[in-house]
């Protein structure tokens, strides 16, 4: 079966690196460049299995993309990873009461990432 | 990792890298930009975090330090001096080292990253000690001070108006746009405005060249009342206009008050009515102006505009090329069928064909377009090298711009950075004196390098002036006698002279120092110009500076052209060159008095093309005249008949043996034959030295 991804990242290259180990995962990725364009793809129209976004991006950051989405009936249960250059500690009041299923400090190795993905979308 | 992505990635990181550098240079005139410091601070960090999946750790952890000084920075803790600055600056150029040598292999770079993580180390203690000892919010209170300053209009001196505008119905039919009325008034200082507009109560009777519309305006301005009311100068009396001076400070620092202002002229209608109710909400914001006064600080975010980002994709150089080689053998096929289509002279086929025109011409514009990029991608470097110079060289230099909207292929601006920089090099080094100098000259303390470009016909010019001490025409024959590239006797023009530091080997520096005067010199500069057909020259004045133009064509392939015929011999005429079109008598044109001839009332130069391109056979007896624009002359092409208007598709005239210096090359016409084209700028010049000969050999005609 099929499953979904939504990547959301402002660098180029690593949204392209993060959705090739996904597809290879055997998801069908879907790609947006920051959080505002994120949100168009989250009309409920797709049901994702998954949601992969930085943090510090333009226009929309991922902290506030992820309060959307957790506002969002269709998909306020999508596990949701955040990739982060600093620790959590800097955002934690924001994220206060918000479910984030990993916190992924870049730069990571993608045997470790494969691991979380994995254990993410498996327990579904 | 796959190579694939980590190109994408050096691609990516080299963009930051150029917009880091950008956002920098603003910063340095701007030290508080708060935008321009989010943006330093947002590269750093997402550098940071991607360079380490890409296996740049070098980037990483470089990067890391000044992510941190910058945070410091953006939070108001610190704020920029020019250490930090140069240090910076320093480290982009660093990063880009990094960039192409990520394991640091190279023992230089070596050096300097280590150099550079010391210095930014060192600069975190210092900072992270004067922290710890000063209050923090002491320093925070001085930042936030300055940015307040540093605004447009200074709070003590703005007095706030109010302005109510209700044009007459008629206006637009007197022929007056409103809303220039309103721009202009907003140009006068910070301002708000609200509009109204009227129902329209018998739809029957409306005319939509009638106003309905009244204006609600609140400006802050350091302008007087008298300035306001001139804007209204040229208007009838029929239009309402009411202007009331309502505080002395500027409004708008009182949040609260605009809000209230911006609901009362969302819902209220009537005028008497929001009269009325304003007059109250200011009242209320007088008495609570002084207990506000000191909520004040932050307002300054609202009113820095947004730069618009254009969302862009990049594309291979060959894949344009491909497109434009298309373009251009779908223009030749679009000719073939206009000339079948004019031969046939069947409607239905008429019509398609012309359908086919009109979208060939289009698709080859933005084809061409496509390829064309604007002189702003090239200008940070140039900021930079002005920077670094004037630094290095102890001079005080200020870099203008102007026209960096004109655009140009950019295989063109690739080949015109190494000249460029040269040119600005010189005007730095040997241009622009030092500050001591040029104020015992008289002149401004600083000097001014300003980079201007425009368009001229299917030229773009760009010109790099300086207001520097100029070029000596002695000093530079007395160098071009030394050297042996004239002779002491030759009396040549002062234009003449300047033309002589394009000469291989000629350097008028008395001292050679780093910066000029080595490796390429001017010669190389006028080479690399003209190997892409463009022209360069000098005028310099003695302690009024110099002025350096480049000549460029705009596009490099496909242009619009005048197809006309001497005899049965077809010429294309760019069109862009072309002013209008004309007809005259032969004998007007045999007989006319010095090569001139009477059109609009003005006394234009002439040039017979059937005697230039020696074609006797078959003179009509009237001739058309194409008149061209050279600089700000005009002068008339004679020729025998005009065809129209072609596209060209420019073919190189290759090895052929041609009067090469007015045909530059040759377009291939839809019946097949061929057509020269000429280039009229280099037809007259060849003209002006011919001009002798041609007198005489008139004079020969007339003896015949």
């Amino acid at each position: 079966m099929n499953r979904n991804a939504l990547v959301v990242d402002d660098f180029k290259s690593i949204r392209l690196v993060v959705s090739n180990v996904l597809t290879k995962e055997g998801f069908i990725v879907t790609m947006a460049e920051d959080g505002l364009d994120a949100l168009r793809f989250l009309d409920g129209k797709i049901k994702y299995d998954l949601i992969i976004s930085d943090v510090d991006m333009p226009n929309i950051d991922g902290i506030s993309l992820l309060k959307e989405i957790r506002k969002n009936p269709y998909y306020k249960d999508v596990p949701v990873v955040l990739l982060t250059t600093n620790t959590l500690e800097r955002k934690q009041e924001e994220v206060q009461g918000l479910k984030i299923d990993a916190w992924i400090k870049k730069p990571f190795e993608f045997i470790k990432f494969k691991e979380i993905i994995k254990t993410l979308t498996q327990n579904k | 990792m796959d190579e694939e992505y980590i190109q994408i990635f050096i691609d990516e990181a080299s963009d930051l890298i150029s917009s880091l550098e950008d956002a920098l240079l603003t910063l340095e005139k701007d030290k508080t930009n708060p935008e321009m410091i989010g943006q330093v601070f947002r590269v750093m960090h997402s550098l940071k975090g991607a360079a380490g999946m890409f296996g740049f750790e070098s980037i990483g952890d470089f990067t890391h330090g000044l992510e941190d000084i910058y945070d410091l920075v953006r939070n108001g803790k610190i704020s920029i001096n020019d250490e930090l600055m140069e240090i910076t600056l320093k480290s982009v150029d660093h990063l880009r080292d990094l960039l192409k040598d990520p394991e640091i292999k190279d023992k230089n770079i070596g050096k300097i990253h280590a150099g550079l993580i010391e210095k930014i180390n060192n600069l975190k203690d210092i900072i992270s000690g004067t922290i710890d000892s000063e209050a923090a919010k002491d320093i925070n209170k001085e930042v936030s001070g300055k940015s307040d300053n540093s605004d447009a209009i200074d709070k003590a001196e703005v007095v706030s108006y109010y302005i109510y505008f209700k044009p007459s119905r008629d206006i637009l039919k007197e022929g007056v746009n409103p809303l220039l009325i309103i721009s202009n008034l907003c140009d006068l200082g910070l301002s708000k405005v609200y509009k109204k507009i009227k129902w329209v109560d018998n739809l029957k009777s409306f005319d939509v060249s009638d106003s309905f519309i009244e204006w609600y305006i609140f400006l802050v301005t350091n302008k007087k009342e008298v300035e306001i009311k001139d804007i209204f100068l040229y208007i009838s009396s029929d239009n309402e206009v009411e202007i009331s001076g309502i505080s002395d400070t500027n409004i708008f620092l009182n949040e609260n008050k605009v809000r209230k202002l911006e609901t009362l002229f969302e819902n209220k209608g009537d005028k008497e009515i929001i009269a009325e109710e304003f007059t109250e909400i200011l009242k209320d914001y007088e008495n609570e102006e002084e207990s506000e006064e000191s909520e004040v600080v932050n307002e300054k975010n609202e009113t820095t505009v947004k730069k618009e980002i254009k969302s862009t994709i990049k594309v291979s150089s060959e894949k344009l090329d491909e497109l434009m080689n298309l373009v251009s053998e779908l223009v030749t096929a679009q000719a073939e069928l206009g000339v079948l289509s004019n031969l046939h002279n069947i409607q239905k086929l008429t019509t398609v064909a012309e359908n086919i025109e009109k979208i060939s011409r289009s698709l080859r514009d933005n084809a061409l377009n496509i390829c064309l990029v604007p002189m702003e991608e090239m200008m940070f470097q140039f900021k930079r090298l002005v920077r670094d110079l004037s630094n290095e060289l102890d001079k005080e230099i200020v870099f203008e711009t102007e026209g960096t909207d004109t655009e140009l292929d950019k295989r063109l601006i690739e080949n015109l950075k190494e000249p460029f920089m040269h040119i600005f090099r010189n005007a730095i080094d040997h241009g622009i004196e030092n500050r001591e100098e040029r104020i015992s000259k008289g002149k401004k303390p600083t000097g001014t390098i300003k980079l201007k470009s425009y368009y001229s016909g299917a030229d773009v010019h760009i010109q790099i002036i300086d207001d520097g001490k100029g070029m000596d025409p002695e000093k530079i024959r007395e160098k071009g006698i030394q050297k042996k590239l004239i002779k002491k006797e030759d009396e040549l023009s002062k234009k003449e002279i300047l033309e002589l530091i394009f000469q291989p080997g000629f350097s008028t520096a008395e001292v050679i120092t780093d910066v000029s005067g080595r490796g390429v010199g001017m010669d190389v500069v006028r080479r690399k110009i003209n190997e892409v057909n463009g022209v360069v020259e000098v005028e310099s004045e003695i302690n009024e500076g110099t002025t350096i133009t480049i000549k460029l064509p705009l596009s490099l392939s496909i242009i619009d052209a005048l197809l006309v015929k001497i005899d049965e011999t077809p010429f294309l005429i760019p069109l862009s060159f072309v002013d209008k079109c004309d007809e005259a008598t032969s004998d007007q044109i045999i007989n006319s008095v010095n090569n001139r001839i009477m059109i609009d009332g003005e006394l234009i130069p002439l040039i017979y093309l059937r005697r230039e391109f020696e074609i006797d056979k078959n003179c009509p007896d009237m001739h058309r005249l194409i008149i061209i624009k050279y600089n700000d002359i005009r002068i008339a092409l004679v020729v025998d008949s005009i065809v129209g208007e072609h596209q060209a598709v420019l073919k190189p005239l290759g090895d052929v043996e041609c009067n090469e210096e007015i045909i530059t090359s040759a377009c291939i016409l839809g019946d097949g034959s061929v057509a020269l084209v000429m280039d009229t700028n280099k037809l007259v010049e060849y003209y002006r030295k011919k001009k002798e000969e041609l007198v005489n050999c008139k004079c020969e005609r007339i003896n015949k």
